[in-house]
């Protein structure tokens, strides 16, 4: 042992490879533990029918579970919500909708009904006459625009009767700028548009509506869309602009036409 | 017994009790020294092994033909045991409850004679006792590859490790063995 001093690695390696160990048995221990194994056998084989039953059930347990939860939670609702959008579809008043360019917005499914949102198609706003055109028209003051009321619709579908049982329509609410916005609005506006622009009218969004589920019903929601339409008149041209509050920008500006500058009532 | 005869003998053993006694007669001694060498205790070394050969009775229905041999898998039972035994330092299960064998020889003298073989090994005792400070980790790939002369390979599949894992815990060992030895 002493030898084994300062050796390398191999040379370790090597005298274990030497080393001769002991090949010992002990044939009572052998042959009590063999009696003991084989007395056991029978006992055990009959827990292993029970465990190899009870793993197999487990297996096609989980097995189930698995493909009731795929299907419950990803063909079923596929396969509902494309029905659901057929049935709607097929109905006169929806159909009329989606031709005069209204979007299906939302589509919800609780038990056997079905939720459809649908959102009218996007206001255009039309150039204002201008003024020799006015004069032509015999206009000769300007009318106050109220903004139409563009009501959303929410149908029912009975997916079982394969039908839409009821057409809602919902107007969204305006919600107001809050102070903070106001103070922001005027300061992209500031920014933004030509220093000699007199601001003839700040109009807040039209929310959108959203269909959201709660305690198995379905809730329409409003949400608020972060933007103001600001429309400002330049000597006698009128311009509207949308004003981006997360990107704090002014686009999609667009002539409104020429007015009278008398009509304007500045800031 | 070549792989095929292993095979069907424990195919066999699920079923017959016979067929696992043959398994049984075959891997008890290399189960039996594999933890002797490990242990160097004879007392600790029977337990062991009672413990281990109880296991794979137990265990014998989930055994499959997959990546592994069954010997390779009962010396993973031992290995585990052993491991066990180590980190707990108690013993798990006393052969004094199992019934008395019909048997011709006498089990006291039978031990005696074996405690005196084993202490005619002096160099496997004194290099033993080295490998048995280091880490667990090391000790079993070194009895593994040295006194049980197992491949790599096979030291892969017993312990469930790669290879390349294998090389470099016998590597690391070796040296670790070598620094006991230098600073003696």
């Amino acid at each position: 042992m002493e030898n084994l001093i300062e050796k390398t690695c191999s040379e370790v390696a090597e005298l274990l490879e030497k080393i001769k160990t002991p090949e010992i048995e002990i044939p009572s221990h052998k042959e009590k533990l063999r009696q003991f194994l084989l007395g056991q056998y029978q006992r055990e084989r009959k827990n292993w029918l029970f465990f190899s039953v009870f793993q197999k059930l487990a297996f096609a347990s989980l097995s189930l579970i698995l493909i009731f939860f795929v299907f419950n939670n990803l063909i079923y609702p596929n396969y509902s919500l494309a029905k659901a959008r057929e049935i709607a579809l097929k109905d006169p008043q929806i159909k009329a909708m989606i031709e005069k360019g209204g979007t299906i917005k939302d589509l919800q499914i609780i038990k056997n009904q079905a939720y459809l949102l649908i959102q009218p198609a996007k206001e255009e706003i039309t150039p204002a006459p201008q003024i020799a055109e006015k004069r032509a028209l015999g206009i000769e003051e300007e009318k106050t625009e109220t903004k139409e009321e563009r009501p959303v619709a929410l149908a029912e579908i009975n997916l079982k009767e394969e039908r839409v049982a009821k057409i809602e329509k919902i107007v969204p609410p305006v919600i107001q700028f809050t102070e903070k916005e106001k103070e922001k609005i005027q300061e992209i506006s500031q920014r933004e548009i030509p220093k000699e622009a007199k601001i003839k009218e700040v109009i807040p969004p039209l929310s959108e509506l959203k269909l959201i589920k709660k305690e198995g019903k379905i809730q329409v929601l409003p949400e608020k869309k972060e933007e103001a339409t600001i429309i400002y008149q330049v000597d006698k041209g009128r311009w509207q602009g949308k004003i981006n509050l997360k990107e704090e920008k002014l686009e999609e500006l667009k002539f409104l036409g020429e007015f009278e500058n008398n009509a304007t009532n500045g800031k | 017994m070549d792989l095929n005869e292993e095979k069907e003998l424990v195919k066999r053993a699920k079923n017959d009790p016979e067929a696992f006694g043959k398994l049984y007669d075959e891997y008890y001694s290399q189960i039996f020294g594999y933890i002797l060498k490990r242990v160097a205790n004879l007392d600790i070394a029977k337990d062991i092994c009672s413990e281990t050969f109880l296991k794979a009775l137990k265990n014998l229905w989930k055994f499959k033909w997959k990546g592994i041999s069954f010997s390779s898998w009962l010396f993973r039972i031992a290995n585990n045991e052993v491991s066990n035994y180590f980190r707990k330092n108690k013993k798990k299960i006393s052969l004094e409850k199992i019934p008395e064998p019909i048997s011709f020889s006498n089990p006291s003298t039978e031990i005696l004679e074996a405690e005196e073989k084993l202490k005619e090994h002096q160099d496997f005792l004194k290099i033993q006792e080295k490998i048995s400070k280091l880490e667990i980790k090391y000790q079993e790939v070194i009895i593994l590859r040295f006194f049980e002369k197992k491949k790599i390979k096979e030291i892969a599949e017993i312990l469930g490790k790669r290879e390349g894992t294998i090389k470099s815990l016998l590597h690391r060992g070796l040296e670790k063995l070598r620094e006991d030895f230098e600073t003696k």
